[in-house]
């Protein structure tokens, strides 16, 4: 049975023998069915391998995670100290910019988070996932104000206006326009299908939504509310990303299926421009920088891209190596780019010149973590705590008024040479710091 | 999304029925194609990047198209079935109306007329460009000569094209000959193949050979190119010949479309649902016979298992067609002739009067809500698509109370859909995309059910829903 679980997916040609049907296992790229699409996707691939020889400096981050599961969605608040992430853990974390520490885990949704917002007086932040759920935050007590119940399906999109009004879309086509932090439905409307995908006009006249091969221009106008006014789009495959010009005038798209981004004119549809190549067949995330300029985008190739927006001409790139940037965040100064990735980092770099400036850790997904690492979060009563993972598993000693903690199971920990304590899945000792295999560290530094 | 993962010679079939795609893959292929087409997952996962890009190119993730329409808001025919007569030139030995040995009943010459009306004005009515009429058995209808004649007549005059079908055994004389091949739009022909299969089982009423008649009015169908199909009954005590039949058929006739249906029950005017032993022989002969049709360009069809189709109904007999017996009652059967049938009571769902169709609202609305209830039975099954929930009257119980176990029957048609989209996936060169045939006028807003949001005119069909 483990066998059965641990088993790769495996496509079958299939053969009509003599008296039985004959099975033999294939490639995926393989076969008359997606020949055509697989040598598109080996051409791009050795154009992916040139560009990954010039490795960008810093590109390294130390082993420090932010989240369990893929980075999905980043958001700086309007003054630009925070930063806010979900991810596939459910979990959606606040993060302090300049200290880089951890600030808050907010543990309400059930599933992947998937979509985020932040209302520009930054006020609210809205959440969805993958269940149906919407919630409303409080961006200042980190608290819970409401939760959205006006959708059946998996959230895939949401935005908000500058009048404080949310939109938000569902995977079945359902597109909601409503009050913040409320919760009051103003109109509800459909699309003829799936929605992958939304982005709202910085001044909350149009909404877009990305679609199968798609994109739906929509109106937000008081007058026309929820009325259709362009459908356009060549690309392939579902369009996930899209995000609108500071000029209310373009819209950037990416897709699942295409390794190009489209640049529009709003609200007529019409293609501005085409920027080939951008990533290896797919685009997993876009981000506009709040002055305009920036167009920054994250797909299979571990580059993330900066260009010149709406020209299109690349003005810088990051290279992430080997994993996927999943989601992207830019400071509302445009000079930050919060990178969120498919391996549970975050990492903070400058935009235009690519300086790495760190990585945001959460200790509590971090059971490996590297000797020497340290991290900041900010505990209950609103301290920043400095803390250090120890160099060895074993009986490292602790400084002068340290405590040693395990974040591990209760009962399979131990302090070398003094006594413990372990109360739940914590186990603190004031000697030396030892939990074999899992992880410990100490505080304060 | 529809997704359905069927074993298949110890891999999975990985089917989308209503977008047409399959392929055959290992149970973490189909655990993967499950997760992104279960409505919920967006983003990909690492370990199923390569395997989500290969379902994204193959089209696997696309959105559902519409289901078919489900059964009418209103019962409006537009096309006519004349159960014309019990009178039967033959004696078939599995005939499920044991035609030929009861009080004689034909259909009077001014009901066919009604009939013919009532569909013709329903079609002008829909804006249709034709309507159907098809003499039906439960007998042989060229038995009632001189009303069937009159009504073809009738029917042509009409404002509006007849497509005229008939559904006989074949044996006719030569005057009849001349006349259905001039005058009728197609046939489906009720032959069992080989000479010895046939006079076993179809012998004439006086016990003779039936084979030459029928094979003189193929000849005449073929030297013509008469369009027609050949129906052709299936039975235990012949299925080692069943493909040898349909060799016959292929290598003897211009007949390129041929229909099965297994009698499993011993005599006439019976029905039983088939024990293992025999749903496991009918399965591998169907194979067989299947393999053999192909090879030589024909086509073998049974009609629990069509995975070219995607059918919310078994068939239309209950919504859309006339089905009209000799003393006026109107039926939801084809193969309900009588009304000492045991299921007659809960398929007569009418009598046609002066005044028009009298429809029996309780017993209709009983039976559709039957019908429903047994697609939402069978939701689970990826065949429900193809078989429509199977013929009503092979799995409802006799009292009308109840649905049948899902036996032997099901079986069949699982494992001949399986093996039918199995060539299909052979024939695309590992992954098959067919076409959905859901006819463009029948897709509208009113009648559509989505599976995806499990609404009747669900968000794919309205531009702007106001809440």
């Amino acid at each position: 049975m483990k066998k059965e679980k641990e088993e790769e997916p495996e496509v079958y040609d299939l053969n009509k023998g003599k008296k039985s049907w004959e099975l033999s296992r294939r490639n995926f790229l393989s076969g008359a069915a997606v020949a055509g699409a697989a040598f598109a996707a080996a051409g791009l691939q050795k154009k992916a391998e040139a560009e990954t020889e010039a490795p960008f400096p810093n590109y390294k981050c130390p082993q420090v995670v932010a989240h369990k599961g893929p980075v999905n969605c980043l958001a700086f608040t309007s003054n630009g100290k925070f930063l806010i992430s979900g991810s596939d853990d459910n979990k959606v974390k606040i993060w302090d910019v300049s200290k880089q520490g951890l600030i808050q885990v907010l543990s309400k949704h059930t599933s992947d988070v998937n979509e985020l917002a932040v209302s520009p007086d930054g006020k609210w932040f809205i959440t969805g996932d993958e269940s149906d759920r919407v919630l409303v935050w409080d961006a200042v007590k980190g608290t819970l104000r409401k939760r959205f119940s006006r959708h059946a399906h998996n959230i895939t999109g949401l935005g908000v206006t500058r009048d404080g009004n949310a939109v938000s879309v569902d995977s079945f086509g359902f597109i909601k326009y409503w009050r913040l932090p409320s919760g009051s439905l103003i109109q509800g409307w459909s699309a003829d299908n799936s929605i992958y995908g939304l982005a709202v006009s910085p001044n909350g006249q149009y909404a877009a939504t990305g679609h199968w091969e798609k994109i739906e221009l929509w109106s937000l106008r008081q007058n026309d509310l929820g009325t259709m006014i362009a459908k356009f789009g060549d690309h392939k495959g579902s369009i996930e990303h899209l995000v609108f010009g500071e000029d209310n005038q373009t819209l950037a798209t990416g897709s699942t299926g295409s390794a190009y981004l489209k640049i529009w004119s709003i609200p007529s549809g019409k293609l501005i421009r085409t920027i080939n190549r951008a990533h290896l067949n797919k685009v997993y995330a876009l981000a506009i920088s709040p002055n305009g300029n920036f167009l920054a985008s994250g797909g299979k190739n571990s580059f993330v891209k900066v260009w010149n927006f709406p020209n299109g001409s690349a003005k810088n790139r990051l290279s992430i190596r080997k994993v996927y940037a999943t989601s992207l965040a830019i400071s509302p100064d445009s000079t930050i780019v919060a990178v969120g990735q498919e391996d549970g980092k975050i990492r903070l770099c400058k935009l235009l010149t690519s300086d790495h400036l760190g990585c945001l850790m959460d200790i509590d997904v971090n059971p490996n973590t590297k000797g020497g690492t340290k991290y900041k979060y900010r505990d209950s009563s609103g301290r920043w705590i400095t803390v250090t993972i120890p160099d060895s598993s074993c009986a490292t000693p602790l400084p002068q008024g340290a405590v040693c903690v395990c974040n591990t199971v209760p009962g399979s920990c131990g302090c070398v040479g003094d006594t413990c304590s372990c109360v739940g899945y914590t186990c603190s000792c004031q000697g030396n710091c030892s939990c074999a295999g899992y992880s410990h560290y100490w505080y304060p530094n | 999304m529809n997704t359905y993962v069927v074993p298949f010679e110890e891999k999975f079939l990985i089917y989308r029925p209503l977008l047409h795609v399959a392929f055959l893959g290992n149970r973490a292929m189909a655990e993967t194609a499950q997760r992104y087409t279960n409505g919920r997952r967006k983003k990909v996962r690492l370990r199923d990047r390569d395997a989500y890009f290969f379902l994204e190119r193959i089209g696997f993730l696309q959105p559902d198209p519409p289901s078919p329409p489900a059964r009418p808001h209103r019962y409006q025919p537009k096309s006519v079935v004349l159960l014309m007569t019990n009178r039967c030139n033959l004696r078939c030995t599995y005939c499920y109306a044991a035609a030929g040995e009861k009080r004689r009943e034909d259909m009077p010459l001014n009901l066919a007329f009604h009939a013919v009306d009532i569909a013709a004005a329903n079609a002008l009515k829909s804006q249709m460009a034709s309507f159907d009429l098809v003499f039906h058995g439960g007998g042989e209808p060229t038995q009632h000569w001189s009303v069937l004649t009159q009504t073809i007549s009738y029917a042509r005059k009409k404002p509006i094209h007849c497509n005229i079908s008939v559904s006989s055994n074949g044996v006719w004389s030569e005057k009849q000959r001349n006349y259905l091949l001039e005058n009728l739009d197609g046939l489906s022909l009720s032959f069992d193949g080989l000479q010895e299969v046939q006079d076993a089982q179809r012998p004439t009423a006086g016990g003779g050979s039936s084979f030459a008649c029928v094979m003189k009015t193929i000849k005449a169908m073929d030297k013509k190119k008469f369009p027609y199909n050949i129906r052709i009954t299936w039975t235990r005590q012949h299925a080692k010949a069943f493909a040898e039949s349909v060799r016959f058929f292929c290598t003897e006739t211009g007949c390129r479309k041929i229909q099965v249906e297994p009698a499993f029950h011993p005599g006439r005017a019976g029905w039983k649902n088939p024990n293992p032993q025999e749903a496991d022989l009918f399965i591998t002969t169907f194979k067989e016979a299947l393999d053999v049709a192909r090879s030589r360009g024909a086509e073998l069809m049974y009609a629990g298992a069509r995975p070219w189709m995607t059918l919310c109904s078994f068939c239309t007999a209950a919504e859309d067609a006339l089905v009209v017996r000799p003393d006026g009652k109107l039926v939801a059967c084809y193969e309900i002739t009588d009304s000492r049938h045991p299921l007659a009571d809960f398929f007569t769902i009418g009598r046609l009067g002066a005044d028009g169709p009298e429809i029996f609202s309780e017993t209709l609305n009983r039976l559709g809500q039957m019908r429903k209830e047994r697609l939402d039975l069978c939701k689970d099954c990826f065949c429900v698509w193809h078989c429509g929930g199977d013929c009503s009257s092979r799995c409802f119980s006799a009292d009308g109370t109840g649905h049948l176990r899902f036996e032997e029957r099901c079986r069949i048609n699982r494992e001949i859909s399986k093996e039918i989209l199995a060539q299909y996936i052979v024939n695309s060169g590992g992954v098959w995309r067919g076409n959905i045939r859901i006819p463009q006028e029948e897709q509208t807003c009113e009648d559509t059910f989505c599976d995806a949001c499990k609404r009747k005119n669900p968000a794919h069909c309205l531009k702007l829903v106001k809440q």
